[in-house]
């Protein structure tokens, strides 16, 4: 699964085509992309699934980004447990 | 909202200002060495010469030869077509790298209309400080006011127009801040300041063979030197990330008593490489954008001020021409953004070439760029490993510090915060090396007519092309340098660690670590070679 994450001054969103998850932490994030992937039918076959989570540098001020182009990329390991 | 994620290993090679230094860059470059087959397309370049408005009889300054294009002195093949360009290269000139930078501009789905009335206003302003910063009262040094008519003039050497370009761009930056906004598109400093590292990488590699022109010994001396620097700058990584990074954290933290995630922030943003480490650290320990926002616009203040202040002083107070090597090396270590590192080494480069001249009557010239590159060297060796810096960092925050389950730091993250123009800066310099100890025989009879077509492409792109870039990156860093957000910010406490860690800790150390490393490096004298 892949999502873009940005921050909106406020929380952290991770997003794709339709789904949306917000939190004030990042814990709080990885909960509820966590219980998604749990839930979702799509993944219901896969004991293991990757969350990659590409952040969009477009939120970093242009001035600051001729610095530097990349903040961070990370990924969530969700494991079904049987 | 435009996605700017990396993806890929290859994403943002058309999208990213680093890329691009690297294809503007290397692009100009390849094509200079087209002169191997005798077609020179890099001559146009414009170039400055120094004048005044009443040339004594029989000497130098004509005003109507203040711009010509470097072709016309070193092209083999094209001599007469850039003898008739003159003032008109300055037309080529923008023409050329309008067009080149606009392509970019375009790439990286800049406003391009905005760019381009950015990049005319910033190229003719930078023309125009060019120009005035070469009147022979400012530029001439001693052993040279005669020929001008001049009983006394500043000596400043080419660095008069980087100090005036850093001022008009300031004054623009801070009192007209309309115009200011306006420019911001095309007011890119670390752009043009990588792109003209990139041409640094040239000037490297061709140093040896301009020195084997006048001397084979010479020749090898420098290649010799050029390696020392490279090993000599290697220091800078352990003391920027081992004795920098640890000191900066701890007073942020028990003295400052600021958060773990901003002193960390914070740390590297004064002790390795400014904005692009604070953004590196801030995404490593998963900081909020606005902490690393918040140390980047204090670190590119500081990095300016520390660009009017340090070469200066280490030119007329310490170490001044008796170890330049060391003040090139003490700037790559203590000044945090490439843009003013670099800038801050050509302003040294050209105060102490103009020192040593006038020091001696003229007994010893020194070749330029030398001391540039001993601030570049130790600050590219710095940039090189911001991204394993940022990838350990993120290790032990994710699983030691903040231990958030699941979570898994992926290796790609090294590559994505890779510094991509220094691939440009070795390519040049290593291409020309290997030109150099290959066919072109160490400078020996046997290889001197590829050497001089080398020569005649180079030239135009390690002086002309590396000059224009950085007289570009001192007018932009003055425009997007408002002193005013300092005060606005209330930044508070970083405010301070900033000028306690800066001038009591990074500065000093920095200071004996270049001069443990660089102490008895000597720049070869030239004087016997030159007119």
């Amino acid at each position: 699964m892949e999502l873009t994450i940005i921050h909106d001054g406020k929380d952290w969103v991770a997003f794709d085509n339709g789904v949306e998850f917000r939190g004030y932490t990042l814990e709080e994030l990885d909960e509820k992309v966590k219980a998604y992937v749990l839930e979702s039918e799509n993944f219901a076959s896969q004991k293991e699934v990757r969350v990659w989570m590409y952040f969009n540098t477009a939120v970093i001020p242009e001035w600051m980004r001729q610095y530097m182009q990349h903040y961070f990329n990370r990924v969530l390991v969700v494991r079904r447990e049987h | 909202m435009t996605d700017l994620s990396n993806r890929k290993w290859y994403t943002g090679m058309l999208t990213q200002e680093d890329w691009w230094a690297v294809w503007l860059g290397l692009g100009f470059f390849f094509l200079s060495l087209l002169n191997i087959w005798g077609i020179d397309l890099v001559g146009w370049i414009t170039y400055p010469t120094k004048w005044v408005f009443n040339p004594p009889p029989g000497g130098k300054g004509d005003i109507s030869k203040a711009f010509y294009a470097l072709g016309a002195k070193y092209s083999l093949t094209a001599k007469d077509f850039y003898k008739g360009l003159g003032w008109w290269s300055v037309l080529w000139t923008y023409v050329i790298f309008g067009v080149a930078t606009t392509i970019g501009a375009k790439c990286m789905k800049w406003n391009v209309k905005k760019f381009i009335g950015g990049w005319t206003i910033i190229f003719f302003l930078t023309i125009a400080t060019w120009f005035i910063g070469h009147h022979a009262f400012f530029a001439a040094t001693k052993v040279d006011w005669h020929k001008y008519g001049l009983n006394f003039a500043l000596s400043l050497g080419g660095g008069a127009s980087f100090i005036l370009a850093l001022i008009v761009g300031l004054i623009i930056g801070n009192f007209f801040k309309g115009l200011a906004n306006y420019l911001t598109e095309a007011a890119k400093p670390e752009w043009y300041i990588k792109t003209a590292i990139v041409y640094l990488g040239a000037k490297l590699g061709y140093l040896p063979i301009k020195l084997a022109g006048f001397s084979h010994k010479l020749g090898n001396v420098a290649s010799q030197l050029t390696f020392d620097l490279f090993f000599a700058g290697a220091t800078a990584t352990i003391v920027a990330y081992l004795i920098f990074w640890p000191g900066i954290y701890t007073i942020s933290r028990k003295i400052f008593k600021l958060p773990r995630k901003t002193a960390a922030v914070l740390g590297s943003g004064i002790s390795i490489c400014g904005v692009s480490a604070a953004v590196a650290t801030g995404g490593a320990v998963r900081a909020k954008p606005v902490v690393s926002i918040m140390v980047s616009a204090l670190v590119v203040v500081w990095a300016v001020i520390e660009l009017i202040v340090l070469p200066g002083f280490f030119t007329h107070v310490w170490p001044g021409t008796k170890d330049p090597l060391v003040g090139g090396a003490a700037l790559g270590l203590s000044v945090k953004t490439d843009g003013a590192d670099a800038a801050a080494g050509e302003l040294l480069d050209t105060f102490l070439r103009s020192k040593i001249q006038t020091e001696t009557n003229g007994q010893v010239v020194w070749p330029e760029g030398i001391i540039t590159a001993s601030a570049v060297m130790t600050k590219v060796w710095i940039d090189v490993f911001i991204g394993i810096w940022a990838f350990v960092l993120a290790m032990i925050w994710v699983y030691k510090v903040e231990r958030r389950p699941g979570e898994y730091v992926p290796p790609s993250e090294i590559w994505h915060r890779f510094p991509k123009f220094v691939l440009g800066y070795f390519t040049a310099w290593l291409l020309l090396l290997a030109i150099f100890f290959g066919p072109g025989h160490s400078g020996a009879p046997e290889g001197a007519a590829l050497l001089k077509s080398i020569k005649a492409g180079v030239v135009p792109v390690e002086k002309g092309m590396r000059k224009l870039f950085f007289m570009l990156t001192f007018i932009s860093l003055g425009i997007i340098t408002d002193f005013k957000k300092l005060k606005e910010c209330q930044f508070g406490k970083m405010v301070w660690v900033y000028f306690v860690g800066l001038f009591l800790f990074i500065i000093p150390v920095a200071v004996i670590v270049a001069y443990l490393f660089h102490h008895g490096m000597q720049i070869p004298n030239i004087a016997a070679y030159v007119k």
